[in-house]
């Protein structure tokens, strides 16, 4: 229902007087209320302290254990790399003390060389990712290949020395 | 009616997930004579095309992957288009190695119908790797593992599916026409190649990593390093593998084929066969009747000679061999001055039907003849 606005200012309302004990009654009810309302110091405190811990709780808390986590996996596989690279060390004295063959010696550690680069690539990989499975099973399976490339080469070389031997030809 | 309408569309759209496309593209090449691909990290199916068009048809299914994250995930696989005079080249790269099927993060499995299957399958799949195979055990022992891989992917994908876990299809098929098919060449690194039934012409491909499947090549070059590679059928080929996990070939004819610390495992040698090998497996499980020559020369090789059925000749020269007979005589031959000589020898023993003359020349090389044989010496 329309209504004229100038209507409402016609109304007696706005010409009624005051009452006279009004201003005492209005400062005494002020008084009343800043007495209670006093600044809730403690409170707010308390406020934001649990703020505080609720949003490191949220934004610290799950990022510190997966970055705990995670260093944890890089820490093992550090221990696992530390592990295999002196048994590839090992295994690649070995090679050399049971060959001469200066050709053979040569192509495996061009091999190695190749295999080791191939690691620092899927190392930085990792680092990237540190929950990537598979860039954690290539990096181990790295490793594996080195060390069995070098123990495969000995079995074979130890293999061609056997106890039976014949200088002349074999006739089948 | 609206309602049903409304929901049907609703409860489909969980059932049928959503194929986002990263790439629709055909492009029409009567003017090019060749075609090269440059590839990286990615699963790709090439057929041929019914047109005279390429069409790249590249599509991804991502289950549980935000807007944001399928937006980026699609984002990093980028595709350019060059030409130079009648050639025409696509390099397609991702920055993530796109598997057929993926589970992020991707998780090995325990317990349950998947574990049961793995298991099956690995220990037929040990069994298949151990034992002799012919040409056609190879070929359908081989597609038996697709199928089985298929039976493995819908398993993977329930368990997905029930853990909520981002899951990933990839549907990359290139189609290329009959006159560029075979005149292709493709260089890539960690993808993974399946041409289907498609038989392959004058294919030049290099492939670092990965996994390649043809089934039938002619007059092609394929050189793959540390990767596996199944081949149906080869003939006026040349193959080379370095320090590949696997190359297993059902037939192979008039190839050569250059080996360094791999594994290969050929069904049927054919005719005129040349085979060069520095430090590899060798597995040679049957002869063709008439293979007429076949020559291999090798240094640290581990040979396993499976012999013709026909009547054949074979010299091994060269020194420093161990052979290892009826699988317990063992006999190591040496030089000491390192000269070549001939360390065996198989003469024609009757008259019956000549299959071919075999020649090996070998140094520092195990040479495995399981078959029974009667050993003299000259």
């Amino acid at each position: 229902m329309k209504r004229d606005i100038r209507e409402l200012f016609k109304e007696d309302e706005f010409e009624k007087e005051l009452p006279e004990n009004h201003r005492i009654e209005f400062l005494e009810k002020l008084k009343a209320t800043n007495e209670k309302k006093k600044f809730p110091f403690k409170k707010i405190v308390g406020y934001v302290a649990s703020v505080a811990v609720l949003v490191s709780v949220y934004l610290f808390l799950p990022k510190n254990k997966t970055d705990e986590k995670n260093q944890q996996l890089l820490l093992h596989v550090q221990e696992i790399e530390t592990e295999y690279l002196k048994n590839i060390n090992t295994e690649w004295n070995n090679f050399l003390e049971l060959t001469n063959d200066e050709k053979l010696i040569e192509r495996y550690d061009e091999k190695l060389k190749e295999l080791s680069a191939d690691y620092k690539v899927l190392s930085s990989k990792l680092n990237e990712k540190p929950n990537d499975i598979n860039v954690l099973e290539a990096l181990i399976s790295n490793l594996q290949k080195r060390l069995q490339t070098l123990k495969d080469i000995q079995e074979h070389i130890k293999s061609l020395k056997q106890k039976k031997v014949t200088y002349e030809t074999i006739v089948i | 009616m609206k309602r049903l309408l409304f929901s049907l569309c609703f409860v489909s759209s969980f059932i049928y997930a959503q194929k986002e496309t990263v790439f629709d593209k055909s492009i029409s090449v009567e003017n090019f004579k060749s075609l090269d691909l440059h590839i990286e990290n990615i699963t790709l199916d090439v057929r041929k095309s019914k047109d005279e068009k390429v069409h790249l048809d590249f599509k991804l299914e991502l289950d549980n992957f935000s807007k944001k994250e399928k937006e980026e995930f699609i984002n990093q696989i980028k595709l350019e288009q060059n030409t130079f005079n009648d050639k025409l080249s696509f390099t397609i790269k991702s920055k993530e190695e796109i598997a057929k099927r993926q589970m992020f993060p991707d998780e090995r499995i325990t317990g349950g119908d998947l574990s049961k299957l793995l298991h099956s399958t690995m220990k037929k799949y040990v069994k298949f790797n151990s034992e002799r195979k012919t040409k056609k055990g190879i070929i359908i022992g081989h597609n038996g593992f697709f199928e089985e891989y298929a039976e493995y992917y819908i398993l993977k994908e329930k368990l997905a599916k029930s853990k909520k876990v981002k899951y990933l299809k990839s549907f990359f098929t290139i189609y290329i026409p009959e006159n560029l098919l075979y005149n292709l060449t493709i260089k890539a690194k960690e993808c993974r190649f399946n041409f289907g039934e498609l038989e392959l012409k004058n294919l030049n491909l290099f492939t670092d990593g990965g996994y390649l499947n043809i089934s039938k090549l002619t007059k092609s070059k394929i050189t793959c390093w540390n990767g596996a590679v199944f081949l149906g059928e080869v003939d006026s080929s040349i193959i080379v593998g370095r320090s590949t996990t696997n190359i297993l070939i059902g037939g192979i004819a008039n190839s050569n084929l250059i080996a360094e610390y791999t594994k290969v495992e050929i069904g049927e040698v054919g005719e005129y066969n040349d085979i060069k090998d520095f430090n590899s497996k060798i597995y040679l499980y049957n002869f063709i009747d008439h293979f007429k020559k076949f020559n291999f020369k090798g240094e640290y090789s581990e040979i396993h000679f499976y012999e013709p059925e026909k009547e054949y000749t074979m010299v091994c020269r060269g020194h420093d061999a161990t052979y290892f007979f009826n699988t317990d005589t063992i006999v190591s031959q040496t030089s000491n001055t390192c000269k070549k000589s001939k360390m065996m020898e198989r003469k024609r023993k009757n008259d019956k039907e000549f299959s071919g003359d075999i020649q090996f020349d070998i140094v520092h090389t195990k040479f495995y003849y399981p078959t029974e044989v009667k050993i003299n010496k000259k």
